[in-house]
């Protein structure tokens, strides 16, 4: 069996300046640049918020076998909230974003890369203990 | 006269309810919206005024050659919602606000309209402590519930805050989490597996 050609880990507070360089946009499409600046300043900040451990945020980082950073996701639980008050259980996925380079691309092997990194956002989502949180809440970026 | 962010009594109040993590989380918010500049301009702006003149603004009676003071509060007004926490519920059925705008007058009473289909009445003597008593200026009601069958009202005045832009990242969106009835129906359940195509080993 070989070896996979990517990679996956946590992000770690020491990621700062990594994704700080991150770029995932193109110019000419606002609600992507959006998302790249979100992933540049405030990712971080989100991931480690002291006061929101409570909703368990988690930051992935993929790389390429090279040591490449080709994708970005992150996800929390969350509780909706309806306006009579009843609450459901929920992940939010806060982003998931590839380099331009990887747009499109698939490994070698034949594996998309826009799977791998949704796969290893599924299976981190899946891995809590509380199935509830599998319902998926995706807030859309507004192209303003 | 010390102004402080309307934050502060919603981090005391989910500290009273055991929620010492997102009550630390508001003051937080709380703290960094009094040192920013909104904030500093509105101390300033009303520092500049007679201090009676400052008081009727404090309880809502903002004077209509103020426009640099109204949008000022307005600013704040949308940010503070912003930061309100959207994954905690601090109305409980014993605890209501209806907030809406003042559709019809009559000599006794005030006719005020959340939206369409949602109205309620108040005494005219109310909305005009509250210093709205005019068709189209805004009311809040605050309710807290005493037993089954009664509850303190008060009314509180209220102002128009446009809607802030929409931001789906980060915590400070309530909108991001907010969900119909229709929603809660779908939703109900227990949810199917996710489908994980490709099988990926995550390292710490």
């Amino acid at each position: 069996m070989t070896e996979p050609e990517w990679h996956i880990r946590q992000g770690n507070p020491g990621d700062r300046e990594l994704l700080r360089s991150f770029a995932c946009a193109n110019s000419s499409a606002t609600w992507q640049c959006e998302v790249e600046r979100y992933i540049q300043v405030q990712l971080i900040d989100w991931a480690f918020d002291p006061h929101a451990a409570e909703a368990d945020p988690r930051l992935l980082l993929g790389f390429s076998t090279s040591g490449e950073l080709f994708g970005v996701a992150a996800h929390e639980k969350v509780r909706l909230r309806e306006g009579n008050g009843a609450v459901v259980h929920a992940t939010k996925i806060e982003v998931v974003a590839l380099a331009p380079k990887w747009q499109g691309r698939s490994f070698s092997e034949g594996s998309r890369i826009s799977d791998v990194l949704m796969s290893a956002l599924l299976a981190d989502i899946s891995a809590r203990p509380d199935a509830s949180y599998r319902r998926l809440v995706t807030p859309r970026a507004q192209s303003s | 006269m010390t102004i402080f962010s309307s934050l502060n009594v919603v981090a005391a109040r989910l500290a009273r309810r055991g929620d010492a993590s997102a009550a630390e989380r508001v003051a937080s918010a709380a703290a960094s919206l009094e040192s920013g500049e909104e904030f500093a301009g509105l101390r300033r702006l009303l520092s500049a005024l007679p201090s009676h003149e400052a008081e009727r603004v404090v309880a809502g009676d903002l004077p209509a050659d103020r426009a640099p003071l109204a949008e000022m509060i307005r600013a704040l007004a949308n940010h503070t919602e912003q930061a309100r926490p959207g994954d905690i519920m601090l109305t409980s059925p014993a605890e209501v606000i209806f907030a809406g705008q003042i559709a019809e007058l009559t000599d006794a009473l005030v006719v005020l309209v959340q939206a369409p289909g949602s109205t309620t009445i108040v005494p005219r003597w109310m909305a005009n402590a509250a210093h709205r008593d005019q068709v189209g200026e805004f009311l809040a009601l605050v309710a807290d519930q005493i037993d089954g069958a009664s509850a303190v009202v008060e009314a509180v005045p209220a102002i128009d805050v446009p809607a802030a832009r929409f931001s789906p990242f980060g915590r400070g969106d309530n909108r991001a989490t907010a969900i119909t009835a229709d929603d809660v129906r779908l939703l109900s359940g227990e949810p199917e597996p996710l489908r994980i195509l490709i099988p990926v080993t995550i390292e710490e």
